[in-house]
Parts: C-alpha cells; structure tokens; sequence
C-alpha cells in the first residue's frame, strides 16, 4: 500500500465517523420547548455554566433517567392529590376532622409533585422534536395548566382562613384544586395512547 | 473453460440491479397498555434479481433515526436505548435467496446494535407492471443485547415485528 493514500484513509474514515455523529443531531431542534431552550440550548442557562453531561449521549441517560423517575412520582403524586381531594370535599361538608391530615398531606403531596415537575422540566433534550400535536405535546400543554394550579392552591388554601369572604375563597381554592386535578388525570392518560 | 465464460455471461446479463423507487420498514412495538408503529422510508437498498436462475441478492440499510411512531419522545427514547448514536444504522445482507412460484424464502445477516444475527423471512414477489416485495420477520430485543425500556413499571415486549415493502416502477 502507498504510503501516500494512509491520510485519505484516515479522511476517510473521519468523515465516516462525522457523517454519522452528524446524523444523530437533534431532529426539528427549532421546535424544543422554550424551558428546554433556555436551560440546555447551544446558549442556554446550563450551558453557560458548564453544568451537566459531557457527551450528548449521557445527556440522553440522564434524560432517560429523569423521565422515568418523573414518571413514578408523578403517579404517586396523581393518588396523594385524589386522596387531597376527597379530603378537601369531606372538609367542605362540614367534617373539619380532616383539616390537619388535608395541610399535613397537602405539603407531602406538593413536595412529590414539584419534585417530579422538576425532573420533566431540567431534563436535557431529547432527539427529536416535531411540529404535529402529539399525544406527548398535550400532555406537556396540560402541565402549565396543573403546574399554575399547584403553585397556586395552596396559597388558596391559606387564603380561606384569613378571607372576608368564606364561601368565595373556598369555591376559588375547590375550583383551581379540581382543574388541576382534572388536567394531572388527563396528562396521565394521554401517556398510555399510541399518537 | 470457455463454456464456463459463457455461461457466467448468461448468467450476468439476466442478473439485474432493480431501482427501488419507493421503500418502506415498519417496527411493531407493544406493552401492555398500547401498541404502536415505528415507520421508515428512507432506506437504501440494492435489489439484484436473476430472473433466470430465479435467484438474487439484497442489502439494505435504514438510519434508526428516520423512524417515525408519531410521538417524538417515544423515537428519541428509542434512539437511546438502541445506542444510535454508537450504531446508527440497521443492516440486512442477504446469504441464501430461493423464489418459489410468488414468493421468495431470503435468509440474511441482521446487524443491529454492533450485533449479527441470522434471520430467516419470506416475502410476496410481484413482478407484474413493476416490481414488488412484501414480507415480515420477528427479532428479540434480547437477541441483540438491547434492554427493554419500562413505562408504568411494566417492560415493553421482546419480540419486535418487522415489516418491509418494496417497490420499483
């Protein structure tokens, strides 16, 4: 073999070798969501500082990894909140008995859903984005939804003892808590549909 | 020896590379709670064909990154478990092909995932107004040293069907 035609092999197996990394770069990247953007895009917050995985494919173990993690807790989450929610009722019916279990749960409960919000949100990106609604881009949709409803019941929940207004104060805290509710129970269901 | 020649150069001119216009592979994926379809077209293929000896040879290579199950978290995640970014491409290379009346037995090496198995598939043969080949074969995720990703708990299935058409003009 010439001696001369040792770098064109080695061009040749580099450009092998970029081709196939090339290919594996972030499908439809422009359709990340905005909170993935700002913390792991090519200027984003983690970027900035350094923080996290070297390669791309530990990022994706981690993101593996945090996924499924969020995924446990957030059902465990989705039953603290059922039980949140009959306990509220019973309390709105005039059984105060369950008043320290509702506050004592209520922060457990919190406490497993901000955690399992978290591991969604921080996690790094995936491989592909697409611009069709898919049955994962809904479930995302719902969680601003349950998300905003989390921060906010319980301050409403604060809010009832302290209101001029009882009955307002109460139907505000037993509506935002229902809704999240509701759209926590319809994210989880659309993770079992095929599209 | 010349008769030898000449029959090789029969042989040769009856062999014929066919353009695959359109093709297609389909992943079967299950786990107890849904099924879903994981759907590539852009494969690169060579289909020999020799009429003559009712024989041929194929070789196909389809990225793992242009399948598409219509949930893109369910493809990225699916990159990462097959190490895609390691292995990119799933290869087939046909060994032993033998038509009979309509159809054709194809028994070739699978490469997927740094691993080579071999595999066995029958496919529906039209030659008629173009060319045409359908067929299907299973896999074992284990098979190829792959780990089964877990939703809700639960591992998806081992067995993964996979489904091929080819069509040229």
């Amino acid at each position: 073999m010439s001696i001369r035609r040792i770098p064109l092999i080695f061009l040749f197996i580099f450009l092998s070798f970029a081709k196939s990394q090339s290919d594996l770069e972030i499908q439809n990247i422009e359709q990340m969501p905005l909170h993935t953007k700002i913390l792991w895009g090519d200027n984003g917050f983690f970027r900035q500082i350094n923080f996290g995985p070297k390669t791309r494919k530990d990022e994706l173990k981690l993101r593996v990894k945090m996924l499924q993690t969020h995924q446990k807790l957030a059902l465990l989450s989705l039953g603290m909140l059922a039980y949140q929610s009959s306990l509220g009722y019973k309390m709105a019916e005039g059984d105060y008995s369950k008043l320290s279990s509702h506050r004592r749960f209520s922060t457990i409960a919190w406490s497993f859903y901000m955690t399992s919000a978290s591991l969604s949100y921080f996690a790094p990106p995936a491989q592909k984005y697409e611009k069709r609604v898919s049955s994962m881009k809904v479930h995302r949709w719902l969680s601003y939804i349950h998300f905003a409803g989390m921060m906010a019941v319980p301050f409403l929940g604060k809010n009832i003892a302290n209101s001029n207004d009882y009955d307002k104060a109460l139907k505000l805290h037993k509506n935002v808590a229902t809704i999240t509710l509701t759209s926590m129970s319809l994210s989880a269901l659309l993770t079992i549909l095929p599209y | 020896m010349n008769r030898i020649l000449f029959l090789l150069l029969i042989s040769i001119s009856f062999s014929q590379k066919i353009d695959i216009n359109s093709a297609e592979i389909k992943y079967f994926g299950n786990h107890f709670l849904h099924s879903w379809i994981g759907i590539s077209n852009e494969v690169k293929s060579t289909v020999i064909y020799d009429e003559l000896n009712r024989t041929g040879s194929v070789l196909i290579e389809v990225p793992l990154s242009s399948f598409d199950s219509k949930v893109s978290s369910r493809d990225s995640n699916m990159l990462f478990y097959t190490d895609a970014i390691d292995y990119p491409n799933v290869k087939f290379e046909s060994k032993e092909i033998s038509m009979i009346k309509d159809s054709v037995r194809i028994v070739g090496n699978l490469s997927f995932h740094g691993i080579t198995k071999s595999i066995s598939t029958k496919a529906k043969i039209k030659t008629l107004n173009g060319f045409k080949a359908k067929g299907s074969f299973l896999i074992n995720l284990s098979d190829f040293n792959l780990p089964r990703p877990t939703f809700m708990f639960i591992k998806i299935d081992d067995e993964i069907r996979i489904e091929y058409t080819f069509e040229s003009d």
